[in-house]
């Protein structure tokens, strides 16, 4: 429980300090200060054990897309995200193993949990990082077909929601 | 929120800002989003199996006896990387020691069990189903099963050993028993004088009478002894009975219906159970151990409750055989007495046994002098109801609930009822 907590910690700091350096000295500092307040809230709701609901999560995204909108550097936004998932993914592993009664915390299954987590981020960092570095030029047509492909693509994720739900 | 739903949607909507904006930053963004979605669509179990037994070390148990709940949840499908399974414990139920839920992985065919040990007060509780939660390692795809596995622990009513009580109802059955039927036969009670009959011992010849009648011969008679009906009548009315620090009188009403109960079974009596409060919960007369269980059953889920109507006027008297013993178990109300009255008057033997409630509150008071002033006052106006009572036939036990129930049931052994004064 306490490593959880204890790499949670790290990756939400980690995540501002990379939104930090894409905002720094661009808009100001308020953008930092939102982030700086929305993360000390949220590690506190989590070190005591209460539920987030994700709503600190969906904050710092915001700041993030934000950032994203203004044309900030790419790369220190996708490491800002990429701990801001790996943060989000804790806190709420934390909000279960709260739950359990004490003593009944799997030791193997929180190792295996956090690998699962860090593979996943790493390859998402990775992905992002290529698709930093590779530049693509689209046609119209292209762009019209992806963006056909993308609505397609949300209106089953609702689907998949509103089934779930 | 469904998290796999809640970053499908994130990442298509930053795909679709990023080409509806030709901001290649947003497409950067969407791709950890991506690779989190395409790991849960991977990792999901799409089909989890998963059965669960659930163990009680009893099923009825006495008053505060604690019960051992074992939970075994066995994987029959592929792998599952997590599994999230909790037991709801149902309220009034204390957990002594143990896990209610689990958190594990199960490999194809493991098992995993948890257990948790819990007692209660009396009263029927119900395990609802269980259900589990799988889900990969990161909780992407979540799916609930149900389970099935619910269970249920009857807490019996705490029963008391309690001497034969003797009762001498008009009506008995034809079995032979413990209680005297009236009737001239086999027996151990001089009952009387008789000529005498073929077949007749020579002990019973009553040399006496037989010697002041001369060419005559009499015998002694005894009197038969049968198993009789008897009729038990709970008093559930909520507005009869005083709950004060969490300890409430019914329970001691309710001890007091079941040692009757066992008593009388026992004794080879056919025993049958009225609940009269909030509604009436009959339990049909019969004999022996099951019908003891069926009491008891009964007995561990009664509940004072609010009645629709305030005194004993709809008790369904039809219910009891003509002239058999009912048995009153209440502290009784002075509004009672005449449906009482009228119970005696069609033929009814009739005891009340009442706990007392004047000596369960004093017992929760602090000792003052004015309290004991009260309470003597109480006791009084009670002792004056009681004697309304016996004065029409009909046998009264004030139990005091300061001693226990077999002690206070002495007094009626010794054909006599007991009051107490209080402090």
């Amino acid at each position: 429980m306490k490593l959880v907590r204890q790499i949670f910690s790290l990756s939400l700091a980690l995540s501002l300090v990379s939104l930090t350096a894409a905002f720094l000295g661009k808009p100001g500092w308020v953008p930092i200060l939102i982030g700086l307040s929305i993360s000390i809230q949220w590690a506190f709701m989590v070190w005591n054990g209460r539920r987030t609901l994700s709503f600190s999560f969906l904050g710092l995204l915001a700041l993030l897309v934000y950032g994203a909108a203004i044309y900030l550097p790419a790369g220190w936004l996708l490491g800002s995200l990429v701990m801001l998932l790996v943060a989000w993914d804790l806190s709420e592993f934390s909000e279960h193993l709260v739950r359990l009664d004490p003593g009944r915390v799997d030791s193997k299954l929180v190792h295996h949990h956090i690998l699962r987590l860090f593979y996943v981020a790493g390859v998402g960092l990775v992905l992002g990082g290529l698709a930093l570095v590779i530049k693509v030029r689209l046609g119209f047509g292209i762009a019209v077909l992806l963006g056909l492909s993308v609505f397609v693509g949300l209106a089953g994720a609702v689907r998949y929601l509103r089934r779930s739900l | 929120m469904n998290r796999i739903g809640l970053l499908s949607t994130l990442a298509f909507g930053l795909i679709l800002f990023g080409l509806g904006m030709t901001n290649s930053g947003f497409l950067v963004l969407a791709l950890p989003l991506v690779v989190f979605v395409l790991t849960g669509l991977l990792f999901g179990s799409p089909h989890p199996r998963i059965t669960a037994e659930r163990y009680l070390s009893a099923r009825r148990v006495g008053v505060g006896l604690p019960v051992t709940v074992r939970i075994t949840l066995t994987n029959q499908g592929d792998k599952l990387e997590q599994v999230w399974s909790s037991d709801t414990l149902p309220p009034d139920l204390e957990k002594l020691s143990g896990q209610t839920n689990c958190l594990v992985s199960l490999e194809p065919g493991e098992s995993t069990s948890f257990e948790y040990t819990v007692k209660a007060r009396r009263g029927t509780y119900f395990f609802p189903s269980l259900h589990a939660t799988t889900s990969d390692y990161l909780g992407l795809v979540r799916r609930m099963i149900p389970l099935g596995a619910s269970g249920s622990i009857a807490v019996l009513p705490d029963i008391r050993r309690i001497p034969t009580i003797p009762i001498r109802p008009q009506h008995t059955l034809g079995f032979p028993g413990t209680i005297p039927a009236r009737i001239g036969g086999p027996g151990l009670t001089f009952f009387g004088v008789r000529e005498y009959q073929v077949g007749d011992s020579m002990h019973q010849v009553n040399w006496h009478a037989s010697a002041r009648h001369p060419y005559t011969l009499y015998s002694n008679d005894f009197e038969q002894e049968r198993v009789a009906d008897i009729g038990l009548i709970l008093d559930c009315r909520g507005e009869s009975y005083l709950a004060m620090a969490q300890q409430s009188m019914f329970e001691y009403a309710v001890i007091a219906a079941a040692s009757l109960a066992q008593s009388f079974l026992e004794n080879g009596n056919r025993v049958g159970l009225v609940q009269y409060g909030q509604y009436i919960s009959w339990t049909f007369p019969g004999y022996g151990k099951i019908q003891r269980e069926r009491i008891l059953a009964a007995l561990a889920q009664a509940n004072p409750g609010a009645s629709l109507v305030d005194h004993f006027e709809y008790l369904p008297v039809r219910f009891f055989p003509p002239r058999s013993q009912i048995i009153l178990v209440s502290p009784i109300q002075n509004k009672d007495l005449e449906v009482l009255f009228n119970f005696r008057a069609r033929g009814y033997a009739l005891m009340v046994v009442s706990p007392n409630p004047v000596s369960f509150e004093l017992s929760t008071l602090p000792d003052r002098t004015s309290v004991r002033l009260a309470g003597r006052i109480a006791q009084i106006e009670r002792i004056v109801l009681l004697r309304q009572l016996q004065q029409a036939g009909i046998r009264v036990l004030d139990w005091d609930i300061t001693i226990p129930f077999e002690q206070a049931v002495l007094a009626l052994t010794r054909g006599s009822a007991r009051f107490n004064m209080g402090a």
